[in-house]
C-alpha cells in the first residue's frame, strides 16, 4: 500500500503559504526568471477577473485591476517542499520526494495501518492533510496499491482517496491522468477514448501495434500490480522559514505575528523528525541592505513553541535597528533529544517547564554564553572557567568545603575585562609602585607578589602572566596582573 | 496630650468590651521564615537570616565592604542545604574560582553587563515560581545607572515575592531599594591581609550594621543594631 501526497497549484500554494488571506484576492504569480515575465499561475478569484496564464503583469493589471502581482520564489518552494517532507517523515519513514509538491509514502510494515479498514486509512489521511495545513499548505491524500495508482488518486480525487477497487477507479479516471503526449491524446480523444478504463479494454499489444512504446508506458502507468522501487528521501536536517515584508515593517507587532506562525510551523516539523531545537537564528534584513543576524543557544533544547517564541520575543524587545525591516528569517539547528528520567517522588524545581522557558528569555536577554551554571576548567590560568546548562536535578550534595583549608582564600571581586592600568615599578625587582585607573589611583602602601604563572605554550594561546596584590594608600586593595600587553586590575577585594 | 489620653483610653475600652478584636499596633508580628546567610553573625543580627518572602538590602558601602564575602558564604549555605539560588551579577564580578565544582553545582549565573539589564533578568527570574532566592549584585554598578532605577520596580516586585515566596537578596553600593523589609550596612574595611586568610576568618571580621528589621520596625523603628 502506497499513499500520495500532491499539492495542487504547488508554486503558488509555496509562495502565499504565509498569506493565507491572499487566496480569496485575485493575485498573480509572475515567474521573473523568464525573458519576458508572464503570469504562471493565479488565484480562483483572479481567474474571475479575467486573469489567464502568459499573460504579462501589465496586462494581467489590464484586466483585473485590483491583481496583486507576487513574484515566483525558488527559496521559499524549496522551504514548502521540506516542509512537506519533514510531515510526510512523521507519518512514514520511506518517504519519496517524486516532484515538486508530490511525495510519496510507502505505508507497507507501518504497524498501524496493517490490515486497515478504508476507515482507519481515512483517518491516518486526515491526519496527515491536518498536519499540512498547520503548515500552510493545502493537499490530497491518496492511497492505493501501487504508487502510480495513489498518485491518480491524490491528483484526481477530492481531498482524501482511498483506492480498494483498483479496476473500478480506472474504469472512471481520465486519460488525461496517465499524462499522455500531445499526439496520442489527440489519436485517443479521436477514437473516441475518454477513460483509462476504455482505453485498458482496447488490450495492450493491440494499443502497442498502433501506438508505438508509448502504449507500453501509459499501460505501465495503470498497472494495478507493478510497482516501482522508491528513491528514499531523508528529511533535511534545517529548518528554516522566511518571509519577505511588502511594505517594509518598522514596529515589532507584525514581526512577531509571523514569527509566531514560523516558531509553531518548524516545532511541529522537529515533532516530525524527533529532534529538538539547539540553536535559533533570527535574520533581519533591513532597508538599507544591512543585515541583522543573532544567534541564539536554547539553554535546553525543546521544541515547545511557546518556549521558543518567547525567547525570541524577549530577544526582539532590546533590538533597535537603523532602518525597516524587508525581511525575516528564521532557522532552527536541530539536535537529537535527550532523554532524562525524573525523579519519582520529588523534583527540585516546581515548574520545570517553566524553568527551561525562563532560561530561554534569560538566554535572549543577555546571550547564551552569559547565563548557565559555571564550571572551572581544567586550567591553571586564573578565572578560566565555562558555563554549563544548570541541572540542579543532579546537582551533587555540597555538604561541606573539600578544598584543604590550607588552599582556601577568600573571594574577590573580579573585573571582566579586566581595566588597563598604568604602573610605576621597581626595575630591579618589577614591583610595582604606584598606579594610575579609574578604579585606583595613586602611590601604592604594599604590594605583594609576584606569582608568575603559564600555560599553554605549546600552542598558539600561550599565556604568561605575572600577579601581585597591592593595597593603595587610602585602603583599596587590587589584584594586578602584568601580561605582555601591559599592566591591568583584574579584580579588587570587597 | 488630652487627644492622646482620650485615645488610650478608648483603646482599654476597646480592648475590655471585644477582646477578640485587634486594637492598634501592639500585636506581635507573625514569625517570619528566614533564610540562612551562612555568617553566624548576620544570623543573629537579622533573627535567623534573609527574611523568605522578601527584599533584604545589603549595602556595602565603600571599598573592601566584604559584600562579596557575604555572596559567597550565602552560596555555600544554599549549596549545603541541598537547595539552589539564582545570581543576577549587574557587572560580571563573581569570582567562580573562590568555589568548588559542588558548590557551583548549585548557582544558575545570569553575567549583566549593565544595570539595566541586570533589572530585566531579575524580573524574568521573579515570575519564574522555581527560584526560592534571587540575589542581585550591584556593588560595582555605577550610581548613573542605579540612580535611574525606578520606584515602581520594587512595589512590582514585591506583589511577585507575596505570590512566589521569594527570597530576594540585593547588594549594593548605597541604599537604592525601597521597600526593603531589611536593610544591613556593611563596612568591613577590608585590607590586604585578608588575602591570606581563610573565608571562615574573613566571614568574622565582617562588620554590619542593621538599619530596617522586619521585626525591628514592628517593636522599635528607630533602634539600628552593630555586630562585628
Amino acid at each position: 500500500m502506497f499513499a500520495v501526497v500532491s499539492l495542487p497549484q504547488f508554486v503558488l500554494q509555496a509562495a502565499l503559504r504565509h498569506e493565507p488571506e491572499l487566496w480569496k484576492k485575485p493575485v498573480a504569480l509572475v515567474d521573473p526568471t523568464r525573458n519576458t515575465p508572464t503570469v504562471c499561475d493565479f488565484t480562483p478569484a483572479a481567474a474571475d477577473a479575467g486573469v489567464t496564464l502568459h499573460l504579462t503583469p501589465t496586462q494581467a493589471m489590464a484586466r483585473c485591476g485590483s491583481v496583486m502581482i507576487r513574484h515566483r520564489s525558488p527559496a521559499r518552494e524549496t522551504a514548502a517542499m521540506e516542509a512537506v517532507i519533514h510531515c510526510a517523515y512523521g507519518f512514514s519513514p520511506h518517504i519519496e520526494a517524486t516532484a515538486p509538491g508530490v511525495v510519496t509514502l510507502d505505508l507497507r510494515a507501518l504497524s498501524r495501518l496493517i490490515d486497515a479498514t478504508t476507515e482507519t486509512l481515512m483517518v491516518w489521511a486526515n491526519e496527515l492533510r491536518h498536519a499540512l495545513r498547520d503548515q500552510g499548505l493545502q493537499a490530497s491524500v491518496g492511497v492505493g496499491p501501487t504508487p502510480n495508482l495513489a498518485r491518480h488518486a491524490a491528483r484526481w480525487g477530492s481531498g482524501v482517496e482511498i483506492i480498494n477497487a483498483p479496476r473500478a477507479f480506472l474504469d472512471g479516471l481520465p486519460v488525461a491522468a496517465l499524462e499522455p503526449s500531445a499526439d496520442a491524446a489527440t489519436i485517443l480523444d479521436k477514437w473516441g477514448i475518454r477513460t483509462v478504463g476504455e482505453l485498458l479494454a482496447l488490450g495492450q499489444e493491440s494499443l502497442a501495434d498502433r501506438l508505438g512504446l508509448e502504449a507500453l508506458a501509459l499501460f505501465s502507468a495503470a498497472s494495478t500490480s507493478v510497482t516501482r522501487p522508491l528513491h528514499l528521501a531523508q528529511p533535511a536536517e534545517r529548518f528554516e522559514e522566511s518571509f519577505e515584508f511588502d511594505p517594509a515593517i518598522e514596529t515589532l507587532e507584525p514581526l512577531l505575528f509571523i514569527l509566531r506562525r514560523f516558531v509553531d510551523q518548524l516545532c511541529a516539523r522537529l515533532e516530525f523528525t524527533a529532534v529538538v531545537a539547539e540553536t535559533v537564528c533570527l535574520r533581519l534584513q533591513l532597508e538599507n541592505g544591512q543585515v541583522v543576524e543573532r544567534p541564539l543557544r536554547v539553554p535546553q533544547p525543546t521544541r515547545e513553541a511557546d518556549t521558543l517564541f518567547r525567547m525570541l520575543s524577549t530577544h526582539l524587545e532590546s533590538v533597535r535597528t537603523e532602518a525597516a525591516i524587508l525581511s525575516v528569517g528564521l532557522t532552527i539547528s536541530p539536535i537529537q533529544a535527550q532523554q532524562r528520567q525524573f525523579g519519582l517522588f520529588e523534583t527540585v524545581l516546581r515548574d520545570p517547564q517553566q524553568f527551561q522557558e525562563t532560561l530561554a528569555r534569560l538566554a535572549a536577554l543577555v546571550g547564551s554564553d552569559r547565563i548557565g551554571t559555571p564550571v572551572r576548567e581544567d586550567s591553571h590560568r586564573p578565572d578560566a572557567f565555562k558555563l554549563i546548562p544548570p541541572d540542579f536535578e543532579n546537582a551533587p550534595p555540597a555538604s561541606g568545603r573539600k578544598t584543604p583549608s590550607l588552599l582556601e582564600s577568600p573571594a574577590i571581586r573580579r573585573l571582566r575585562p579586566p581595566a588597563l592600568a598604568a604602573v610605576n615599578s621597581d626595575p630591579s625587582n618589577g614591583q610595582p609602585l604606584a598606579v594610575r585607573c579609574s578604579l585606583a589611583d595613586g602611590k601604592l602602601k604594599v604590594a605583594i607578589g609576584p606569582w608568575r604563572t603559564s600555560g599553554n605554550w605549546w600552542e598558539n594561546t600561550g599565556w604568561s602572566r605575572e600577579e601581585w596584590d597591592a593595597a593603595t594608600l587610602r585602603g583599596k586593595v587590587v589584584r594586578l596582573v602584568r601580561q605582555e600587553a601591559g599592566w591591568t586590575i583584574e579584580g579588587l577585594v570587597d | 496630650m488630652q487627644a492622646a489620653d482620650n485615645i488610650l483610653k478608648l483603646r482599654q475600652l476597646l480592648e475590655a468590651r471585644l477582646p477578640h478584636v485587634r486594637v492598634g499596633w501592639r500585636e506581635a508580628p507573625p514569625a517570619l521564615e528566614a533564610v540562612p546567610s551562612g555568617i553566624p553573625a548576620l544570623d543573629v543580627l537579622l533573627e535567623g537570616g534573609f527574611p523568605r518572602g522578601e527584599f533584604t538590602e545589603v549595602v556595602g558601602t565603600g571599598d573592601g565592604s566584604g559584600s562579596a564575602q557575604v555572596l559567597h558564604a550565602l552560596l555555600r549555605r544554599v549549596a549545603a542545604d541541598g537547595q539552589f539560588l539564582a545570581l543576577v551579577d549587574g557587572a560580571d564580578s563573581f569570582d567562580v574560582q573562590a568555589e568548588d565544582r559542588d558548590t557551583l553545582s548549585h548557582l544558575l549565573w545570569v553575567r549583566c553587563t549593565s544595570a539595566d539589564e541586570a533589572f530585566k533578568a531579575a524580573d524574568l527570574l521573579l515570575r519564574d515560581r522555581n527560584f526560592p532566592l534571587v540575589v542581585m549584585d550591584l556593588k560595582l554598578n555605577p550610581a548613573t545607572q542605579l540612580r535611574k532605577v525606578s520606584a515602581s520596580v520594587w512595589y512590582r516586585w514585591a506583589r511577585l515575592l507575596e505570590q512566589n515566596q521569594t527570597t530576594v537578596v540585593i547588594i549594593s553600593p548605597f541604599s537604592v531599594v525601597s521597600g526593603a523589609a531589611c536593610r544591613v550596612e556593611l563596612d568591613s574595611r577590608l585590607g590586604i591581609e585578608t588575602l591570606s586568610q581563610s573565608p571562615a576568618e574573613v566571614a568574622g571580621r565582617l562588620r554590619f550594621t542593621l538599619q530596617r528589621s522586619a521585626t525591628a520596625a514592628a517593636t522599635d523603628s528607630g533602634e539600628t543594631r552593630r555586630t562585628g
